[in-house]
């Protein structure tokens, strides 16, 4: 059931076994898969079914460090969250990436892969993609593609997944809508976490509509599902009862902020003409495990050499455009149409990669209020030197073995020995809420529970305490439902 | 079999990009010939690059030398790769081992970069010993 919040009575009370507040990927994945669990759930979305500037003038704040987008502008606040501008790129997580890497400070997920594998499953067919499989060489042979020749021990080749892509708020609408156990509020925001007397337990949530309706909601068990900026905004928010806010006695909340730096259209590879790149350089239509999906090819370094050489993991793609307009930038004052003439492939490379957790890049609380009376968010993207010496380090490796492989040279843009392009952002917040087994180096348990606060949990890319290179939506879907089965089995009542 | 990287374009693709702040008069559309190589190894160099590359090998030799700095840091660089031809027989053979001295580099991550482009420094002292040969 939908239920526009603004026909509340001023001072509702609206009780529920899970109230998930949040209707963006991971707030609807959850309300779906509680649905006929005998569970009723409360789903608040802060917005409408259609983004609007009120709404979206909320997520307005700082920035400083790194400047991206806006933030009011990277991020969607309305049913069906950012999935509304999603750009549907879909791959799980490396199994390494869930594994402790010891020059990886604050990696090691308390999940493994194994234990992620039937969630992402299923995930793959929340966002309407194929089945969960990634080997390269299959998908190549069912589109009778070639892939590149390297020595796959050394540079390997990935691909993702696109969704149509998924917009949650209107594909998952009417199974929303026509839900009994559900009841889905629009406009509805909540304003404070309220803690019980020993602070060890959400007693409700105080709420209210952008029009100033006010409300309460008191359930069993709580789950923020805001994203990676206002999970934690939300949390440091919530400081009547407890300065540092809620769930928040490690001092982690908002720290460790991590974004997926993208460089677009950055080294150049020269590709001996003969050689078939077709796999790579367009996005093609392919049944994966009997499924429809669309598939776009990258390249990347094998987890053994990442491992020997103490790499954060990335992928890149090949761009689809010719670079001969673009050798500008590579070749100043030389002609453009030179490059065509001349057979090879000349390509860019567009890479996407994982940063390091830094624990100096986080979110805060910043200056002035929101329409609802909330501090506005400060963000403070960084990105460690350290990752910009291993970036460049990666492409001398990805470079050599074009050269060993016979298949071409590389130009990798350095300055001062680190790789040097300027970072755009992903819009893929995650690490402030990080989880840990340990309540001293986590803010969630490895069931996405507060350590601190016994019904309440966490979710969306904000619990990943490493990020990894792939487009993170996948991984928040799974960890969703991985969630859901939890509260369907009665955890932490 | 694995195509192997046509060596003139290879050459006239870094040329291009590698040469363009100093040099770029050299690989402009529209170069003179280039002057015919004066030198015990224009055979095998020649043979290797092929005789209308030569100009983008010189090009990129010339940065490569000037990238190296000294006279003496040269001889060092250029060394092992003019010793390399003095033991071949042939030019056939000369080239035959330059491939695989250049795909041995690789492997074994022995690599230079000029201005951005990560090259073997055989490839690189082939270039220079064009870049030489001319003047």
């Amino acid at each position: 059931m939908l239920i526009d919040a603004r026909t509340l009575a001023d001072g509702a009370e609206i009780t529920a076994d899970v109230c998930i507040v949040g209707a963006g990927a991971a707030g609807i994945t959850l309300a779906l898969e509680l649905r006929n669990s005998g569970l009723a759930v409360a789903l608040l979305a802060g917005g409408l079914e259609k983004p609007g500037d009120a709404y979206q003038n909320l997520y307005r704040g700082r920035m400083t460090g790194i400047d991206t987008w806006d933030l009011h502008r990277m991020r969607v606040r309305a049913f069906g969250g950012t999935t509304h501008h999603w750009g549907g790129w879909c791959r799980p997580l490396s199994p390494e990436d869930f594994e402790r890497r010891a020059w990886m400070p604050g990696s090691g997920w308390p999940v493994t892969y194994a234990e992620m594998v039937p969630y992402y499953r299923r995930a793959q067919e929340t966002v309407q993609i194929g089945g969960f499989s990634y080997d390269p060489v299959a998908v190549a042979d069912a589109l009778g593609m070639p892939i590149l020749g390297f020595d796959p021990d050394v540079v390997e080749t990935r691909f993702y997944q696109y969704s149509p892509p998924t917009r949650f708020g209107t594909v998952y609408r009417q199974a929303i809508a026509s839900a009994p156990d559900v009841r889905a509020y629009l406009d509805a925001h909540l304003t404070e976490i309220v803690l019980d007397g020993p602070r060890a337990r959400v007693s409700h949530l105080a709420c209210r509509t952008l029009g100033g309706t006010r409300f309460t909601v008191t359930a069993a068990r709580h789950v923020l599902a805001l994203g990676g900026l206002e999970n934690p905004r939300m949390l440091l928010a919530s400081n009547r009862q407890l300065p540092e806010g809620v769930a928040n006695r490690s001092g982690q909340v908002g720290r460790w902020f991590m974004e997926h730096p993208h460089y677009y259209s950055a080294p150049a590879m020269i590709v001996d003409a003969r050689n078939d790149l077709r796999f790579y350089r367009a996005v093609h239509d392919v049944d994966v495990e009997a499924r429809p999906t669309r598939v776009r090819a990258g390249i990347a370094l094998s987890a053994a050499v990442r491992a020997a050489e103490k790499l954060p993991n990335f992928t890149c793609t090949l761009d689809t455009g010719d670079a001969t307009g673009a050798t500008g930038s590579v070749a100043p004052g030389v002609a453009d149409g030179l490059l065509a003439r001349r057979g090879s492939h000349v390509v860019r490379l567009s890479a996407r990669t994982e940063q390091t957790p830094d624990p100096d890049s986080a979110v805060t609380l910043g200056e002035g209020v929101d329409a609802l009376g909330l501090p506005r968010l400060e963000l403070h993207w960084s990105v460690r030197d350290e990752d910009d010496r291993a970036l460049r380090r990666a492409f001398e490796i990805v470079a050599a073995e074009l050269g060993r492989a016979s298949l071409g040279r590389l130009w990798v843009p350095t300055e001062d020995g680190r790789f040097s392009w300027d970072p755009q952002p992903g819009g893929h917040h995650m690490g402030t809420t990080r989880m840990d087994t340990s309540p001293d180096r986590g803010v969630v348990d490895a069931d996405s529970r507060c350590h601190d606060v016994a019904n309440l949990y966490l979710a969306g890319g904000s619990v990943f305490p490493t990020g990894g290179d792939a487009n993170p939506t996948l991984t928040i879907v799974a960890l969703a439902h991985r969630l859901a089965d939890h509260l369907k089995t009665g955890g932490a009542r | 079999m694995k195509p192997g990287l046509a060596r003139r374009d290879f050459l006239r693709t870094v040329a291009a990009a590698v040469v363009a702040l100093p040099l770029a008069s050299l690989t402009a559309c529209g170069d003179p010939p280039p002057p015919p190589l004066d030198s015990e190894y224009a055979e095998i160099l020649a043979a290797y690059f092929g005789a209308d590359a030569l100009a983008d090998a010189r090009a990129i030799g010339a940065r490569y030398l000037e990238a190296l700095g000294s006279d003496d840091a040269a001889e060092v660089a250029l060394g092992p790769t003019r010793a390399l031809l003095d033991a071949q027989p042939d030019a056939a053979g000369a080239v035959a081992v330059l491939q695989a001295a250049v795909t041995v580099e690789f492997a074994g991550d022995r690599i230079y970069d000029l201005d951005g482009w990560i090259l073997s420094p055989t490839e690189l002292a082939l270039c220079a010993l064009v870049t030489r040969a001319w003047t």
